[in-house]
Parts: structure tokens; C-alpha cells; sequence
């Protein structure tokens, strides 16, 4: 008769073994694979969304010709994405996002009046600002 | 027994979190995907309007006004040079409605509006004015510049024009000549020809007639 005795002993272990086993697979499914994978596709929102704002923002800095002006604005983008700093770079009218992980990284054209150039390279954890130098016959748009 | 009846309410409490955390990622799932491929669309939709309206526009007038004869001869390759977020985007670009470009089916794109006017400018009408016969020569509203040619006839000589009662043109020795006369467009003009006792000449007045007429242009991009 000494069974009856073991049988909330093997019932509570089963419980514990249960949950246990239970959340050791829900961590290993959203840690393995949803999280890492929202972690990716929130950050190449970020990624996508930051790469479009400055876009604007820049296209919004830039006067009618004909003007001569001397403009710096500062321009706020995250410091980080995904945890790591990136550069955002001007090339042949186009901006372009870099950063270490490539699925983050992306371009975008800049919708400007003819006889404007953008040069010039951003580094997020750096200040960012945008220099305009504008004279009658054509804009230069710094990113520095 | 009893060690039994614990263990089945805590497949079912199990269960109870497993569907919640399914429902959970699953709206988390559904967040990210409205969020997605919004912005660039938003982007080219509002660059393409921006620079259809610029003052330096090969379409407008002045800033936010579209001439009527570019606007129907706008076409995709043009919009892409002008915008360059809507390469190898479908775009559409309505006026009131009315199709002006169109390329692919962009419904599920982005629509920007902008209140613009569209500046139509008339064939070009003509009036003379015989001097011996008459002497005033009426313009209507919204005219703001008429091409005035003075030829004098053989007789006596045209000293004189003047734009309701102001004087745009004068010359004592008489008027041989081609002008631009700048009038109010706000209001009808009258034109008198002064001119010596028996003149014969003759007065031709050319304008264009400009009407504005207030539309909404829409655009939708889809990138």
C-alpha cells in the first residue's frame, strides 16, 4: 500500500516536467524564429521609413532657384537601427542608407529641381545637419 | 485520481496560453504587414505633385498654375524625369477627375491632392478700328497684355491710345509702330484711337484671352 503515497509525488513532477517542457518550446520558437524575424522586418521598417523622412526633409530644405541662401538645418534620425550605427549618404541624386546588415540597408531617389546637388555623408551617432549653399545659378545641398 | 484531475486543468490552462500567444503574434504579424511599403509610395506620390506645381515647372504658369496646352501634352517619360521617386512606378494623375497620365493600375498606391488652377489661354482674337469710321476698340476681362500695331493711312496722322483714359501710346509727329500694351485683367478695357481731323488709318488690337479655372489635381503613386 505504500503506491498510494507516491501518487501526488509522480503527479507533481509530471506538472513541473509539463509546464517546464512547455515553456522551454515557447521560448525556443519565438526566441528561434518570430522574434528575430520581427526584430529584422521592424528594423527594415525603421530603416525604410528613416531613409524616406530625411528624404523629404531634405527636398523640403531646398529654396526656389534663384535664390541666394546660406541654410543649415538640423535633421533628427535614430541613433541606432537595430542596434547598430549606419551612414546615410548622398550619391548622383540618390540617398542611400548603409549599414552593416545588408537586408537594412537601401536608396531612394531625391526629387529636386535641376541645377541642385546633394553631396556629403551622414554618421547617425554623429549631428547631422543639412548645409545649403545656394547661389543664383544653381544649390549646393551639403549633408554634414 | 486526484493527481489527475490537476493535471488535466493544466493541459487546458496550457492550451489557454497557446492560443493567446498565437493570437498575440499573429496581430503583431498583421501590424507589420499594414505598416510595410507605405512611405515610399507617400513619398514619390507627394515629390511627383511637388514638382508638377513648382514654379519652375515645364507645365505651370507660375507656382500652382498648370497651363492647359502642357498639361495635355505631359506624358509618363516627362513625369519620371520630374520626379525621380516615380521611375518604374505606376502613377496616375487626374485633374478633377479627368485622366491627364496614367501607367499601370496604381489602386493600391498613395493619392496626394493639390488645389491648383489651369491657366487656358485662347486662340488669338483680333479687332480693328477703321479711324475714319471709329475710334474705340473694347477688351474684354482677363486680357493683360494686347499687341496694339498703329499703321497711319495716307492721311492726317494717329497721335494717340489710350487705355482708359491712360495714355499708352502717343507720338506728335503721328504713330507707326507695333506695341505690347499691358492692361488690368480685372476689369474690361477700353482702347480710343486719337487721331487728326480726316485720318484714314488704321488700328489692329491682337490678344489672347486667359481663363483660370480652379481644379484638384490628384496624384496616385504606386512604387
Amino acid at each position: 500500500m505504500t503506491d498510494r503515497g507516491f501518487v501526488p509525488v509522480v503527479g507533481k513532477t509530471l506538472e513541473a516536467a509539463l509546464v517546464l517542457l512547455y515553456v522551454s518550446s515557447l521560448v525556443t520558437v519565438l526566441h528561434g524564429g518570430v522574434l528575430p524575424e520581427y526584430r529584422t522586418t521592424a528594423a527594415a521598417e525603421v530603416s525604410d521609413r528613416t531613409l524616406v523622412t530625411t528624404a523629404e526633409r531634405i527636398e523640403a530644405t531646398v529654396p526656389t532657384p534663384g535664390t541666394t541662401v546660406t541654410v543649415t538645418r538640423p535633421v533628427s534620425i535614430p541613433d541606432t537601427i537595430d542596434r547598430a550605427t549606419y551612414r546615410v549618404r548622398a550619391v548622383d541624386g540618390t540617398l542611400v542608407l548603409v549599414h552593416p546588415e545588408s537586408r537594412l540597408s537601401g536608396r531612394i531617389p531625391l526629387s529636386l529641381p535641376a541645377n541642385v546637388t546633394v553631396t556629403g555623408t551622414w554618421r547617425s551617432d554623429d549631428r547631422t545637419v543639412v548645409r545649403v549653399r545656394g547661389r543664383p545659378d544653381r544649390i549646393r545641398v551639403i549633408l554634414a | 485520481m486526484r493527481g489527475q484531475t490537476n493535471l488535466f486543468a493544466l493541459v487546458v490552462a496550457l492550451l489557454l496560453l497557446t492560443g493567446v500567444t498565437v493570437i498575440g503574434v499573429s496581430v503583431a504579424d498583421a501590424a507589420l504587414t499594414d505598416a510595410t511599403g507605405d512611405p515610399r509610395d507617400r513619398h514619390a506620390a507627394t515629390a511627383v505633385a511637388d514638382r508638377l506645381v513648382a514654379a519652375d515647372a515645364p507645365v505651370t504658369v507660375r507656382a500652382n498654375a498648370l497651363d492647359s496646352e502642357a498639361v495635355d501634352a505631359l506624358d509618363a517619360s516627362l513625369v519620371e524625369t520630374l520626379a525621380p521617386p516615380a521611375a518604374d512606378a505606376d502613377f496616375r494623375i487626374t485633374l478633377d477627375g479627368a485622366p491627364v497620365v496614367e501607367r499601370g493600375s496604381p489602386d493600391n498606391g498613395v493619392t496626394v491632392r493639390r488645389s491648383v488652377v489651369v491657366v487656358n489661354r485662347s486662340a488669338r482674337s483680333r479687332a480693328a478700328v477703321d479711324v475714319a469710321r471709329g475710334s474705340t476698340v473694347r477688351v474684354p476681362q482677363g486680357v493683360g497684355r494686347v499687341t496694339v500695331s498703329v499703321d497711319p493711312g495716307s492721311n492726317g496722322t494717329i497721335t494717340t491710345v489710350r487705355a482708359n483714359d491712360r495714355v499708352v501710346l502717343h507720338d506728335d509727329t503721328g504713330l507707326d509702330t507695333n506695341a505690347t500694351v499691358h492692361l488690368s485683367r480685372y476689369a474690361s478695357t477700353s482702347l480710343r484711337v486719337e487721331a487728326t481731323e480726316n485720318a484714314t488709318g488704321r488700328v489692329t488690337v491682337t490678344y489672347r484671352r486667359q481663363t483660370n479655372e480652379p481644379r484638384v489635381l490628384r496624384v496616385t503613386v504606386d512604387v
